[in-house]
């Protein structure tokens, strides 16, 4: 069963998916479903023995191509839809161990170049609107698969996180005749204390706004909306951060630091949408060492984050930490 | 980067994409891409067509950009 409800209250669909409670979860050491097929072995979801990059349709997915009809009639106020979409895996490596962090630069910028193309090709489908890549990293997310992997959700409508920063992005813009978070950049820059490492074509910082303590944005100096806009030295280039940031998170404690990792770029939906600016957020869920941070009542019910530290001392920490390989 | 993309369907349908690059030593790891894929017969000329059709008929015309 898999359908879209629509939330009356807080204007937004729902993805209703029973059928992925039974998933794969935490399968044993000698069975990874994630690994190449080895020759002879049990079949995984990959049939070759090697590859390099590799994506395919989850097996549980929350949208399909072809969607089944909802299983219960919708009313004007409790609407119902087809779940229609693309949700795909994206597997890093062959290697069964290991994180993105352990990938060299030029396996970060062929992911990213995996990346570009997975937002063209999906994104010119014409059930969607946005094309959302992110990636689970940790059993503190929930993730249940240790392989090295990440997430594309082929959405048929614009995610309300999303619609919020275009809401704000247009306003800002039509108000000023400036780009939000171009001008966001520029005071980061100006003011330095929140930034964690910069090079020649992005900034990694702790936003002024950061709602988990080791929240980390990482957004181009240029003005660009989305990944095939930047150009192959710009590609290279977020592959270097990235690196850096990923290698600070994990020398921070010690210990592979668990984290979403979510990419905002603009919809899919043939809109110009000029004055949005693609950016990449990272939430790792450690307010401690051995504290977790937990979204409770204020966050999940009122949608209002209390972030225990100040991002000015958290940016500091990070700049601080190495990223050493 | 020279990045050479494989669409094929799996037995139960499900669309799988493999990416292969040429590294700084020529057509390294696109010779890899061929012994692999002559290891296993997955990715049949059939099942490519197969894959194209279903990646093409589900594109429209409209600009991502």
């Amino acid at each position: 069963l898999s359908e879209l409800r629509w939330h009356p209250l807080l204007e937004q669909w729902v993805i209703t998916a029973t059928h992925r409670q039974e998933r794969t979860f935490f399968p044993p050491d000698d069975y990874c479903p994630l690994c190449p097929t080895k020759e002879g072995g049990i079949p995984t979801e990959v049939p070759l023995p090697y590859y390099e990059l590799v994506t395919f349709e989850n097996k549980f997915p929350s949208l399909r191509r072809c969607p089944p009809e909802p299983a219960v009639e919708g009313t004007d106020l409790f609407k119902v839809r087809p779940a229609i979409g693309v949700c795909e895996v994206v597997l890093y490596s062959p290697e069964h161990t290991g994180t993105l962090t352990d990938k060299s630069e030029l396996e970060i910028e062929r992911l990213i170049h995996v990346w570009t193309d997975k937002y063209l090709e999906l994104g010119a489908l014409d059930f969607v609107d946005y094309v959302f890549i992110f990636e689970n990293k940790g059993k503190e997310i929930g993730v249940t698969l240790t392989h090295p992997h990440g997430q594309i959700y082929a959405y048929p409508f614009i995610p309300p996180v999303i619609a919020t920063e275009l809401r704000a992005s247009r306003r800002y813009k039509r108000k000023t005749g400036n780009c939000l978070i171009c001008d966001i950049i520029a005071e980061e820059l100006k003011d330095g204390r929140r930034v964690v490492v910069q090079n020649s074509d992005f900034v990694a910082v702790v936003p002024f706004y950061a709602r988990y303590p080791y929240e980390v944005h990482i957004m181009p100096l240029e003005h660009r909306r989305c990944l095939p806009e930047f150009s192959d030295e710009e590609k290279r280039s977020l592959a270097k951060i990235l690196k850096i940031v990923l290698l600070k998170y994990d020398n921070l404690w010690g210990f592979s630091l668990p984290y979403m990792m979510v990419m905002h770029q603009k919809p899919t939906d043939g809109k110009a949408r000029g004055y949005y600016h693609f950016h990449i957020e990272f939430y790792p869920p450690y307010r401690t060492k051995d504290k977790l941070k937990y979204l409770a009542g204020s966050e999940s019910g009122a949608g209002v984050f209390i972030n225990d530290t100040l991002a000015e001392e958290k940016a500091k920490e990070l700049r601080e930490t190495e990223p050493r390989v | 980067v020279r990045m050479i993309k494989e669409v094929a369907v799996k037995e139960d349908g499900r669309l799988i994409t493999y990416y292969w690059f040429e590294n700084k030593l020529g057509l390294q790891n696109v010779e890899g891409r061929q012994y692999a894929s002559s290891c296993v017969g997955t990715l049949s000329q059939e099942q490519s067509v197969i894959a194209d059709k279903l990646v093409n008929k589900t594109h429209k015309s409209k600009s991502t950009l």
